[in-house]
């Protein structure tokens, strides 16, 4: 177990009559970069706004770097909600002065120019952010979150609004920053995006948490299966006993498991010899996609 | 506090309509003044009490000098409710916290700038005044009835902690400023209807009273005489003390309002 960087227990949040968010528990450690997944309205942001002190959980807790949910933590997170909020009228270097001196920074300016070459935002470093396009403005919002050079990042949705050399140079920039050590909270419903870049994710829908794990166990770099037998019980209990197997879920009488054995007649012989006969033994696309689909519409 | 103030700056010293508003400001209370003197003396009802109080000499200045600017730091509230809906409609205030300031620290800052920016306005009324009353009459009793200026500073206050409140509320810079300039003509008819007296408790009629036309006592008295009537008028001490208390009321309202509410 690596050191964990935020722990959230029971996290309820109510908007008048609407759950959005019903009970949520997970852990993140240190170097992870979790990924929040879920289609739009899940709670992802809902989530984000609350460990950010942005918006009051109705119940629940959670607590950062084993430190509460102090003000002050929140300096040492960088955090991109939404869409990037920051003074019209200032342009970028005064844009970040503004969020220097709340982080309490001093001697900022060469730390400002540091990321705003690393965006590729220097030249325009004296436009008005109101001049900024779309993916310009989501890039001064990355120099901001890296601006005090925290150990967490917290992007929500970090690719919108950015085009195709934009999302390619924003995942290659989020795995730069995760070889930092550095570790990663980032929501997103494009699962491309979170496939290439997460180790570990959180599958959420209408406010609940439906999977989490390691991103190879939830979505399986080995083959997935879908299996079935008379008794499904037994054959479940099989499964679970076997170490290079994981069962991910049940679908209309079948189970699809994950599997580090790749043909199908090794796993069919596995079974065979564990004393099941399957009635039923097929391969399973695997990608995330997939995976998340058949969770999110169980 | 210093490094809330910074950062308040750092916001604002760039923001253009601000510098215009506080120009604005400085260029139109020596004009409102001799404007004003010049209307009074067309009149002959006022002309007479020009004689024997003139209005640019100390002590007499003070009171006019407030009087003449708190047709304005009204309108300077303008720039606080600019500066507040802002944060709003730029989704900033949000972006502080989650930035790491605590909400307490936000609305602090704002506090802190309202009372910064009441006393720039103070300020500068101050050596308007000390200016116009040093060339008329000497710098002598330049100091006499100077409380006038902390009056003033204690009005600016309580307006701008008003609008601050308006701005919390409504969060459209347009509408809050709307509202908050139709609520002075509204309280004036509402005060018309209720029991004499009631009025002068009403908080912007409080406010306005701090600093009221500099030969009122005069047209009053004159009024009484006149009329054989005793008119009831809040004494200043009161007006002090329920100033003090709308501004607490005002900045405690608009606390509670952005600690409960989500941002």
């Amino acid at each position: 177990m690596g050191e964990i960087i935020l722990e959230i227990k029971n996290l309820r949040k109510n908007y008048a009559d609407v759950l959005a968010l019903d009970s949520l528990s997970l852990t993140v450690e240190k170097g992870q970069i979790f990924g929040l997944l879920g289609p739009n309205g899940s709670g992802k942001t809902t989530t984000l706004a609350i460990l950010l002190g942005a918006l009051n959980s109705t119940a629940g807790s959670f607590s950062w770097f084993g430190n509460g949910t102090k003000d002050e933590n929140r300096k040492n997170i960088g955090a991109l909600l939404e869409t990037p909020n920051f003074y019209p009228y200032l342009n970028a270097v005064d844009n970040l002065v503004v969020v220097a001196k709340i982080k309490g920074m001093t001697d900022y300016m060469g730390r400002i120019e540091e990321v705003l070459r690393r965006v590729n935002l220097w030249e325009r470093k004296t436009s008005r952010f109101r001049t900024f396009s779309l993916g310009m403005k989501q890039r001064l919002a990355i120099a901001s979150a890296l601006l005090n050079n925290p150990d967490v990042l917290v992007l929500d949705e970090p690719t919108n609004g950015l085009d195709p050399l934009g999302i390619t140079e924003m995942r290659t920039l989020i795995l730069e920053i995760a070889q930092e050590g550095k570790t990663i909270i980032i929501a997103s419903h494009i699962l491309d995006e979170i496939e290439k870049i997460c180790t570990h994710v959180a599958i959420m829908r209408k406010g609940k948490l439906l999977e989490v794990g390691p991103l190879n166990q939830i979505m399986s770099q080995e083959q997935l299966f879908l299996v079935k037998a008379d008794d499904l019980v037994a054959l479940k209990s099989v499964v679970e006993d076997q170490l290079d197997m994981h069962f991910l879920k049940e679908m209309d009488g079948e189970l699809l498991i994950s599997c580090a054995l790749s043909e199908a007649s090794k796993v069919n012989r596995l079974f065979a010899e564990k004393g099941i006969y399957l009635s039923g033994l097929r391969e399973y696309r695997k990608n995330l996609e997939t995976i998340f689909l058949e969770i999110v519409e169980a | 506090m210093k490094q809330l103030l910074a950062i308040e700056y750092a916001k604002l010293k760039k923001l253009t309509s601000i510098k215009i508003i506080f120009l604005a400001y400085m260029i139109i209370i020596p004009l409102m003044m001799y404007g004003m003197e010049a209307f009074f003396n067309l009149n002959p009802a006022f002309k007479q009490l020009l004689i024997s109080d003139p209005l640019f000499e100390f002590p007499q200045i003070w009171k006019y000098t407030v009087y003449s600017a708190s047709f304005f730091n009204v309108l300077m509230g303008v720039t606080i409710v600019i500066v507040t809906c802002n944060e709003f409609q730029f989704k900033t205030f949000r972006q502080n916290v989650i930035e790491g300031m605590s909400k307490t620290q936000v609305i602090s800052s704002k506090f802190l700038l309202v009372l910064l920016m009441s006393v720039m306005v103070t300020v500068y009324t101050f050596l308007v005044g000390f200016i116009l009353g040093g060339l008329y009459s000497g710098f002598g009793n330049a100091y006499e009835g100077i409380h006038q200026i902390f009056f003033y500073l204690l009005q600016t206050v309580g307006y701008f902690s008003f609008a601050f409140l308006f701005a919390i509320i409504v969060r459209k810079s347009a509408l809050s400023i709307v509202l908050f300039i139709i609520y002075f003509p509204i309280e004036t008819i509402v005060g018309i209807f209720l029991p004499k007296g009631l009025y002068q408790f009403f908080p912007l009629k409080v406010l306005a009273d701090l600093t009221p036309m500099p030969f009122f006592e005069h047209m009053i008295a004159m009024e009484e005489k006149r009329t054989n009537i005793d008119y009831w008028f809040m004494p200043t001490e009161w007006k002090l003390v329920l100033s003090f208390g709308y501004v607490l009321l005002f900045f405690g309202l608009s606390y509670f309002i952005l600690k409960k509410r989500d941002l």
